[in-house]
């Protein structure tokens, strides 16, 4: 017999003995469907009618026929007609098969079953499960007869009527899956139904309370929240009051582990309560939500977790803030404690409040192994684009090239977006981090931003010195900027950064500090009681054991619970938490015992799993894991889930994908601590042979992992690359890692150039720190390297030494340039001996460095000698035909007219250094900013105020351009001068708007052009007799004066702002 | 700002204190100019001698236009409290020239004022009108209120009803 297929649930498929069948026409598939759903002839006057209702009698009934043709024509014998009435046959060779007969036959079958019709025995769920199946979309889903107007009610009213039955059917089987404690099928049958009827607040209730029971406190704060916005939006309701009371226990961790079975014989019809939920609802007058039963879940899952206890002093102040950043007082908040003490739970208290008001939330984390510089900025970045908090239209292009060099990631999302110009190093670097707070303003813009980075005792540099840049210029910002640290870990030698990043906060009043201490005994008990719902069988004897241990941190006290229900020491019988004797009970030691007597009690295979993913870090990934360890793909699904189960894995979402991650830090490194040194070294190798073929670029990781497995050639090579890229991006202390991995790595025998090259780049780096002491030696270092390399070309030589003059002219302290005078004064002759009779760019630079430096370098410099090097490198600089090289050396000759009063032969030389920048060749838009502002200033120091001003204007708008601060604040405070002396005042005081901006921002950086701009501005006040602006203006410059030169007016030596 | 406060003395005490200094950057003909402008406001004829030279003499050299106007006017003020009414013309005279290519508005105007100064010095109380006129003119477009006042009233003491 041939089987006929016809599927309506969804867009309209036949189909015959397995073939796909085409009904040419839509009125006769139309007609077609109509006559195998409602599964009865019909008159051929009421098919006309129905499916031609514009047409006369005639017209309409020929119509049918030749509908009906096209039918038979498709799937002959199907149709059974007579001069009355059309129907489809059900009998003879042809068996038709409906799936909305099949939707419905399965729903009827649980119908049937004798137990009450709330309740969702196993059978039911299979059959239910089997009926949604069926339901591929809404009935004929894009199928029409416009024309047909009594065809598209009937439609409508089948699609709508199955819809409701498929809710019926979705909101059982989330019931149903819930009483048996599986709630993640139960939250997908739950998120369908809502979806069906987003405005069902019974779904959000429904969803509400399994994300809660799941443990996902936060996601059903969040479903909460959409459940207000949509009512809110859609109907102008509020909720009902059972939904805002579930909300509120949600919010109030009210909402504890269910432990009553509602539907089981003895319970029905009886007031017993079932749980806090329940508890609500019948308080409400909700009855209708099914409280789960018990049955298949761990007696780990009985234990409440994540509870806040004894943080309530801390909470509220937390929430005070919050306040105050969503009122625009930006807010930092510092919160240190041992590991284990609650910091990212205390964390998580403000995070599910901010989500709950829709404000945004972003999160970084630091980790401790192979960081990428910015890593944790990267996230939040990443994050934020992920979840649409940026509205893309908004951001300046300028801000978004940044923000690709934080997260590199991004870069795939915006291809046509060009690099920032380059800048001097210090200058780029500000103007990213610049760019970094400017983003954070477009995003705090409307909503308010909640900014959580975590464990910054594991923080790359680079994040320290930009979450500090960020702290500074966040005044005005809606944000708080949460940030947890061990405070244990920051006394170690490595922490040194953080130390130090933290005593500017604090010295510059930039944040709240707050430390989290361990639990009282009280709390502890607290605790206790929380974690197990009950305080029976907490005997002090008990309290007393667990806190002698424990010391009251919450974390240990955690694991301590479930390392004794895992040994079932602590057992659940009777409704109650029950323990043994206390003298059976042995508590582990410490946090480390714990996790390790849990781990051990895991089957073998488990165990390895979970040793060598804490190799990979607190947070990995399935495929490197699998990859690692050359694991069968379900295996590794079902050793995960086990871990997971027992607590000590967690999956985490990020940008799509589910990775995995421990549930705390001190997890993996205990695992890792476990293992023997040849064992882990192994394994680090296994991962690094894993990411490389994955993640090739993940140069930080490789290199972490390289150096772990004592991989020394790859260690090598990956340190070295994660070292220029970390420079790149001015990430100077990662730099200085990799690079000391590097140079730890090369032994004497390695080839002089290898170490040669490191060798510099490291005193680059020291360099570029402003560490001149150490650069020195390490450019010394880098010179004995070439001695020793015979193919050493001597400009090589002549580079290293310039570098050695450049860096002691910064040297700051009379100690350091007495200790170094000796290596600077044999780098000037041995660099002197070297570009005799020689014309080469490196010649030319040294000389222009002699011709900079040499002037700081004695009491009375040898100006003829200056003056010639500086000539000389001009020459040399012609010859080569170099503008950038030729416009470095003008201005060492401008520097030195300016020492040496001749202002006028100044304003020659930077004329013709104002020439070069219209050479194609010299596209630095910084040094041109920079050439425009000394040509402007040699001119105004000679009068020719006028004449500056046009350079001055120029010099600004580069400046904006190129969004560098020095140059707008350098030409702003010439122009101002300008004004000045021109008599224009009006003019002088219109810019104060300009500078209150950039100073605004850049206050800390331009103290000393800010104290100029107010002093000129109290004096065109004094002249006209504005006595009190006069006298506000000269206490803001008085007070600056006095606090950049930290001395009293009187002691003011040159007082160049009393103009 | 000490200057625009009125503050003479501390003006000059800063600006020889800066003199003396190595570390004065700007060159010393700013310096210079200051002490004379300075020591001009306060008819301090001791001040200008010791200074008059140096400020000329650096202003030239750097071709100075404004420093060299405010020299000169120095000058023209120095030789009037000399009683050499002559010279002293001749040098304000030749410091608002300079002063009214350069357009420097408050400048020139207290340029006039000095040439008024001059004028009722010598009972040329209509010279004096004028200058003072100009000067006021100047004052008010800039809205240098204390120098418009100082003129009025010397316009006041000159008892002339304005034409």
């Amino acid at each position: 017999m041939s089987r006929l297929e016809l599927s309506v649930l969804g867009s309209l498929r036949i189909q015959y003995d397995g073939h796909p069948v085409k009904i040419e026409r839509r009125h006769a598939l139309g007609l077609f469907v109509y006559l195998a759903v409602t599964g009865i002839p019909h008159a051929r006057d009421t098919l006309a009618a129905l499916f031609w209702p514009e047409d006369d009698e005639a017209h309409a009934r020929t119509a049918l026929r030749r509908m009906l043709n096209s039918v038979n024509k498709s799937i002959p014998h199907v149709v059974s007609a007579n001069r009355e009435t059309i129907g489809l046959r059900r009998d003879g060779n042809s068996a038709l098969w409906l799936d909305v007969d099949e939707f419905h036959n399965l729903l009827e079958i649980q119908r049937k079953h004798r137990h009450p019709e709330a309740e969702v025995c196993g059978d039911c769920l299979k059959s239910l499960t089997e009926a949604v199946g069926l339901y591929r979309g809404d009935f004929l889903s894009g199928f029409t007869l416009r024309d047909a107007s009594g065809f598209d009610d009937w439609q409508l009213f089948q699609a709508e009527t199955l819809r409701r039955e498929l809710i019926g059917a979705l909101e059982r089987l989330a019931r149903g899956h819930s009483d048996r404690h599986e709630f993640e099928p139960a939250i997908g049958y739950a998120r369908r139904w809502l979806a069906l009827d987003p405005l069902d607040e019974s779904a959000h209730f429904h969803l509400m309370s399994l994300y809660a029971w799941a443990g996902q406190r936060q996601a059903a704060l969040r479903q909460y929240a959409e459940c207000v916005r949509l009512l809110e939006r859609e109907l102008d309701v509020p909720p009902q009051p059972a939904t805002m009371q579930l909300f509120k226990a949600i919010k109030e961790n009210k909402l504890t582990a269910l432990r009553t079975p509602i539907y089981s014989p003895s319970w029905l019809g009886t007031e017993k309560p079932a749980g806090s939920l329940a508890n609500v609802l019948r308080a409400t007058g909700t009855t209708q939500i099914v409280i789960p039963t018990p049955q298949s879940f761990t007696l780990l899952d009985r234990i409440v977790r994540g509870q806040l206890v004894g943080r309530e002093r801390e909470a509220a102040e937390i929430n005070t803030l919050w306040g105050r950043a969503v009122s625009g007082v930006g807010q930092v908040l510092l919160i240190s404690g041992e590991a284990g003490i609650g910091k990212t739970r205390l964390v998580r208290e403000i995070i599910t409040l901010a989500e709950v008001a829709h404000n945004h939330v972003l999160i970084g984390r630091c980790d401790p192994e192979g960081n990428a510089p910015y890593a944790p900025i990267a996230q939040v970045i990443r994050t934020a684009f992920e979840q649409g908090f940026n509205n893309e239209q908004i951001i300046p292009n300028y801000v978004l090239a940044d923000l690709i060099t934080f997260a590199p990631l991004l870069r795939q999302l915006f291809l046509q977006i060009a690099p920032n110009p380059p800048l001097d190093p210090h200058v780029e670097r500000e103007r990213m981090f610049d760019n970094f707070v400017s983003w954070c303003e477009l995003v705090a813009g409307n909503t308010p931003l909640l900014v959580v980075i975590e464990d910054l005792h594991w923080a790359d540099g680079s994040t320290l010195s930009l979450l500090r840049y960020l702290a500074r210029h966040m005044q005005n910002v809606k944000l708080l900027l949460i940030i947890t640290y061990r405070d244990t870990e920051i006394e170690l030698a490595e922490a040194h950064q953080l130390k130090d990043t933290l005593l500017n906060l604090n010295r510059e009043r930039l944040a709240t500090f707050m430390k989290l201490t361990r639990l009282s005994r009280e709390q502890t008990h607290g605790l206790l009681a929380t974690l197990l719902e009950t305080d029976v069988g907490i005997t002090a004897e008990f309290l007393d054991s667990i806190y002698r241990e424990t010391e009251g941190n919450p974390f240990f006290t955690e694991e301590v619970c479930k390392a004794l229900i895992e040994e079932g020491k602590l057992y659940y019988a009777g409704g109650y938490w029950r323990r043994s004797d206390i003298e059976s009970i042995v508590i582990p030691q410490s946090v480390r015992a714990a996790i390790l007597s849990r781990v051990e009690k895991l089957p073998a295979a488990v165990q390895d799993m979970l040793r060598m993913a804490a190799v990979l870090g607190r947070e990995f990934d399935f495929l490197t894991l699998q990859a690692m360890g050359d694991w069968g793909e379900e295996v590794l699904v079902a050793e995960l889930e086990h871990a997971k189960r027992v607590q000590l894995l967690t999956e985490v979402e990020q940008a799509g994908h589910i990775r995995f991650a421990f549930v705390h830090a001190l997890i993996p490194f205990t695992l890792r601590e476990s293992l023997s040194g040849l064992r882990r070294q192994r394994l680090h190798r296994r991962a690094a042979i894993v990411i490389e073929c994955q993640r090739p670029d993940d140069l930080e990781v490789l290199a972490y992992h390289f150096l772990a497995a004592g991989g020394r050639d790859k260690a090598l090579e990956y340190s070295y690359r994660a070292a220029r890229r970390a420079e790149a991006v001015y990430a100077y202390q990662e730099a200085l890692y990799h690079l000391q991995n590097a140079l730890r790595l090369l032994e004497d025998g390695e080839p002089a150039e290898i170490r040669r090259e490191i060798l510099e780049r490291l005193g680059d780096v020291y360099a570029l720190m402003g560490e001149r002491v150490h650069a020195i030696p390490i450019y010394q270092r880098s010179l004995e390297e070439w001695g020793h390399w015979d193919k050493a070309d001597s400009m090589q030589f002549v580079r290293l030494h310039r570098k050695i003059i450049q860096t002691f002219a910064g040297l700051k302290d009379y100690a350091d340039v007495q200790h170094f005078s000796a290596a600077r004064q044999s780098s000037i002759d041995a660099g002197l001996q070297l570009i005799q009779n020689t014309t080469h760019p490196e010649a030319a630079l040294l000389l222009t460095a002699l011709a900079r430096e040499g002037r700081f370098a004695e009491s009375t410099p040898n100006w003829q000698a200056i003056e010639h090097y500086a000539q000389t490198a001009i020459n040399m600089a012609e010859k080569l035909d170099s503008p950038t090289i030729l416009a470095s050396a003008l201005g060492a000759l401008m520097d030195i007219y300016r020492e040496r009063g001749l202002w006028r032969e100044r304003v020659t030389v930077a004329h013709r250094r104002l020439s070069l920048v219209d050479d194609p060749r010299f596209d630095n838009l910084r040094e041109r900013a920079n050439i425009l502002n000394e040509t402007g200033e040699a001119l105004l120091r000679v009068g020719e105020a006028a004449q500056a001003l046009p350079f001055l204007l120029e010099a600004e708008k580069i400046g904006e351009q190129i969004r560098s601060i020095h140059p707008q604040f350098y030409a702003l405070q010439l122009q101002g001068e300008c004004f000045f002396e021109l008599d224009r005042w009006d003019e002088m005081l219109q810019i104060e708007a300009k500078w209150q901006a950039l100073q605004q921002r850049y206050s800390h950086q331009q103290v000393g052009r800010i104290c100029f701009y107010c002093g000129v501005s109290s004096s065109v006040h004094s002249l006209r007799g504005e006595v009190e602006e006069a006298k506000v203006k000269r206490d803001e410059a008085v007070t600056m004066m006095t606090q950049m030169s930290g001395k009293p007016v009187d002691d003011w030596t040159a007082a160049p702002y009393y103009y | 700002m000490l200057q625009a406060e009125g503050e003479f003395a501390l003006v000059t005490q800063y600006m020889e204190r800066a003199l003396q200094s190595p570390l004065w950057f700007w060159g010393k003909f700013n310096l210079y100019a200051l002490l004379i402008d300075t020591a001009a406001q306060q008819r301090d004829l001791e001040a200008l001698r010791q200074y008059i030279v140096p400020a000329e003499e650096s202003a030239l050299q750097n071709d100075h236009r404004l420093y060299l106007g405010v020299a000169y006017r120095s000058k023209g003020i120095m030789y009037r409290l000399m009683s050499d009414y002559q010279d002293a013309e001749l040098w304000l005279t030749k410091a608002l020239e300079i002063f009214e290519k350069l357009e420097t508005r408050w400048q020139i105007g207290r340029t006039f004022y000095e040439l008024g100064e001059l004028a009722r010095l010598q009972d040329n109380t209509t010279a004096a009108y004028s200058y003072y006129s100009k000067a006021l003119a100047n004052f008010e477009a800039l809205g240098a209120a204390p120098d418009a006042n100082r003129t009025r009233t010397a316009l006041d003491r000159l008892n002339i009803t304005p034409q």
